[in-house]
């Protein structure tokens, strides 16, 4: 078995959901069987791309909010590599938004895997496109009044063949998700509900557990499964949204 | 108003002006007519003039002929063919006694029973007053015609013959140029010229965003690309463009991006992840007036420090400056050379002038494939690949995705020599050195290029004004020194510069830049700047008037 881990520890906090996305993506990779040689892991900036640290792979860290693009074109370059996105709900839904939707809609091969700690974390706490209304982050004191994105259904929409919503501490699911992604031939889109014990006091571990559900079976309709994306009061569906040819 | 003078500076030169609105025609038959000027022997070039319009506006192209291989537009019209009224109309300061004005046929296009054919009838006119071959022309424009009806093809060549058969009336009989030309057989444009550097040095992968005066080798590459083995993709933006071919040159793919001045702008921080991550890539830039969307259609010479310093930070890159075809061809396989080898983005910086005439030349030099530069063979090892550690050079070999054992951190952080996130001091230090160690390298290749002439004025130039500041340079007894290469500059520079009484830099913008440049990095000052950003190409009249003017 090929060890995926570098000779350095992690420096996230401790608690961070990262850790165990880390352990689900370790499992996904071997249970994938891909040869370590033809592995690409890309990198955005932010917490989660510090992974870049802890990983023995050909692994690539750019720019922020430009971890797709750079991954499509290593894809389209060299077709025959296994190439998979790390990034953050700022990397990937705020700086980048622009090439989430066009990748998505390309189809290009590859696999997305979103930290969604709804917070900018490495940048000390600010809101993200994800955070729900009233937070209050370091650069909107006063709260955030724009509406989240969810990423799940803009997914969908944007024509992303393979979409499914995660939780971090669910490691045996999440493995599940992430090796069925990756193996998916085309965009595959993972959200990954990560709870950030530093700086997100709302959405905690509890909070999630308090309202996630998994979803029954794969719907069976674009429109169907965006039905299901949306967060309500009481139920966040996780699972497979999507997944066709 | 005033009508220009016509000053037989080179007396063997024959200019025919096509003009009229967008949507005409005026470009291709002007394309038309250039090729069939080069194929009857004539060194030919065509400038083009347009705004950014659809339809409407005053499009014109400027064919200039000549009985040696030279490149600038004539002073004067011989010929004048407008398309409208209101075309000749805006010409009138442009014209001078001595200019014929083909009439507008729109009689003949009646005749032939479709106005639409009233440009193929001015070419009908146009090739026969001249004595071109009519046969040849005509099916060539009736190619050019392909998929339309029979009636379109009949209606055309009616026009034609029509319009040949009244231009045997013309009481003028123009005097050409001697038909010299046996070997400038192919007829380009620079951004085409770019084009085809790229696919000889081997390219794998090239994205782009549209925008002028770059499109053209987009469309260019983007129709090659099936019979010649590379990727092309239109990108979602330009920084999406720069990225996927940043993560080509990851995998060992040649990679290339193409854009203008604004769309470079919006890839600065990406050139800056080229340099830190030491992933090779060409980016070639086509200037165009600024600031801001500025004339979207003209030439400028105004991006030049700004591409010098490009990306944030401080890294290696080289910048090449092409002025004709030969050196779009040349210098764009250079670059894939220099990229491939130092690990570093090239730029190719050209304009819209050079971008977008169209020029007689020799047919391209065979050349073999720039290879790839990578290693694909490493011993067993756990460890990580040592991809950036420290050489004399500053340049370590790399792996590449798909090697075993070849496994790295492709950083943009601060990185140790395996590529992981280091922010020591030690290593920083250490990594600086490195990475500016291969600027030394780098210097060390560029040669000062030759000097023409024995005056003791040296005019200074670089890009696509060349021919125009070397027939400057020709008429005010001064010597030339042109830069095909700006940054780095030669090591020996300011030797060669203090040798001469005056330097007189001469660029299309209005800061002096390269003239401040130089200033900077040779100590040497030079003495006069002349040159201004108006769109147009360097008033060569107004030029030998300023110089020729020093006291």
């Amino acid at each position: 078995m090929y060890n995926l881990n570098t000779s350095i520890s992690p420096t996230w906090c401790p608690g961070c959901g990262n850790f165990g996305i880390w352990t689900s993506l370790k499992l996904a990779i071997d249970k994938s069987a891909i040869p370590p040689k033809d592995l690409v892991i890309v990198y955005d900036i932010g917490c989660c791309g510090n992974m870049n640290s802890f990983l023995k792979v050909y692994g690539f860290h750019g720019l922020h909010g430009r971890s797709i693009p750079a991954a499509s074109g290593i894809k389209l370059a060299n077709p025959k590599l296994n190439v998979i996105v790390i990034g953050g709900d700022g990397g990937l839904l705020g700086e980048g938004l622009s090439h989430f939707i066009h990748h998505a809609r390309a189809n290009t091969d590859i696999t997305v895997l979103l930290h969604n700690n709804q917070m900018y974390s490495l940048t000390t706490g600010q809101s993200s496109p994800t955070s729900m209304i009233g937070t209050k982050g370091k650069a909107t004191p006063l709260g955030v009044t724009d509406k989240p994105i969810d990423p799940v259904s803009l997914s969908i929409l944007s024509g992303a063949t393979f979409t499914a919503r995660a939780f971090s501490p669910d490691i045996p699911n999440t493995t599940e998700i992430i090796a069925k992604a990756i193996s998916h031939t085309g965009f595959s889109f993972v959200e990954i509900l990560q709870p950030c014990v530093t700086y997100n006091k709302l959405n905690t571990a509890t909070w999630f557990k308090e309202r996630l559900k998994p979803l029954e079976n794969l719907p069976e309709t674009d429109l169907l499964a965006i039905e299901k994306t949306a967060w309500s009061d009481a139920t966040i569906y996780s699972g497979i949204f999507k997944q066709t040819s | 108003m005033i009508i220009r003078d016509i000053i037989n500076l080179m007396p063997s030169l024959f200019s025919v002006k096509i003009v009229g609105p967008a949507g005409t025609g005026v470009m291709s038959i002007g394309e038309t007519l250039l090729r069939s000027f080069v194929r009857e022997g004539f060194y030919a070039l065509g400038y083009p003039e347009y705004p950014s319009l659809i339809k409407g506006g005053h499009n014109t192209f400027l064919i200039t002929l000549s009985d040696y291989p030279f490149f600038n537009n004539a002073a004067a019209i011989d010929i004048l063919i407008p398309l409208t009224q209101s075309a000749l109309d805006l010409e009138k300061n442009n014209l001078s006694p001595k200019t014929l004005v083909v009439p507008i046929l729109t009689d003949v296009a009646t005749k032939a029973g479709n106005l639409l054919t009233l440009n193929t009838a001015a070419l009908g006119y146009l090739v026969c007053l001249l004595h071109l071959d009519s046969t040849t022309i005509l099916n060539e424009i009736l190619a050019n015609f392909e998929g339309k009806s029979s009636e379109v093809l009949d209606q055309n060549k009616t026009a034609f013959t029509l319009a040949c058969d009244l231009s045997t009336g013309s009481a003028t009989q123009p005097i050409l140029p001697a038909k010299n030309n046996t070997a400038h057989t192919l007829v380009i444009s620079g951004n085409e010229a770019v084009g085809v550097g790229a696919i000889a040095a081997g390219l794998d992968f090239f994205a782009a965003y549209p925008m002028t005066p770059s499109t053209t080798l987009l469309t260019y590459l983007a129709e090659n690309q099936a019979s010649h083995h590379y990727l092309c993709r239109q990108a979602e933006d330009e920084i999406g463009a720069i990225n996927m071919a940043i993560g080509a040159s990851y995998t060992g793919a040649r990679s290339m991006v193409g854009t203008a001045g604004g769309g470079f702008a919006l890839m600065q921080e990406s050139i800056s992840l080229s340099g830190m991550q030491e992933l090779p890539l060409v980016i070639f830039v086509a200037s165009r007036p600024g600031p801001a969307t500025g004339l979207p259609t003209w030439t400028s010479q105004a991006d030049l420090l700004f591409t010098i310093f490009s990306g944030h930070g401080e890294f290696c890159k080289v910048v090449l400056t092409p002025s004709d075809p030969q050196e779009c061809f040349n210098l764009t396989y250079e670059a894939f050379r220099l990229s491939q080898y130092f690990h570093i983005p090239v730029v190719i910086l050209s304009d819209k002038y050079l971008a977008e005439n169209l020029y007689s030349t020799l047919p391209f030099p065979k050349v073999t494939e720039i290879p790839a530069n990578f290693i694909s063979n490493l011993p067993p090892s756990d460890l990580l690949f040592p991809r950036y550690d420290a050489t004399s050079s500053g340049i370590h070999p790399r792996s590449v995705p798909g090697v075993e054992f070849g496994q790295y951190v492709c950083n943009s952080d601060e990185h140790n020599s395996s590529g992981l996130d280091d922010d020591t001091l030690e290593n920083r230090t250490l990594q600086n050195r490195r990475r500016s160690d291969k600027m030394k390298s780098i210097s060390s290749l560029v040669k000062l290029p030759p000097i023409t002439g024995k005056g003791d004025n040296l005019i200074i130039s670089w890009g696509s004004t060349k021919q125009i500041v070397a027939e400057v340079a020709v008429e005010t007894g001064s010597s030339h020194l042109h830069f095909n290469c700006v940054w780095p500059l030669p090591y020996n520079l300011s030797e060669t510069l203090i040798a001469y009484k005056r330097l007189i830099v001469v660029e299309n913008n209005n800061t002096h830049q390269f003239s401040r440049l130089l200033a900077g990095e040779t100590g040497v000052k030079p003495d006069l700047s002349l040159g201004s950003d108006t769109g147009r190409p360097l008033d060569t009249l107004n030029l030998i008037n300023q110089i020729t003017n020093i006291k």
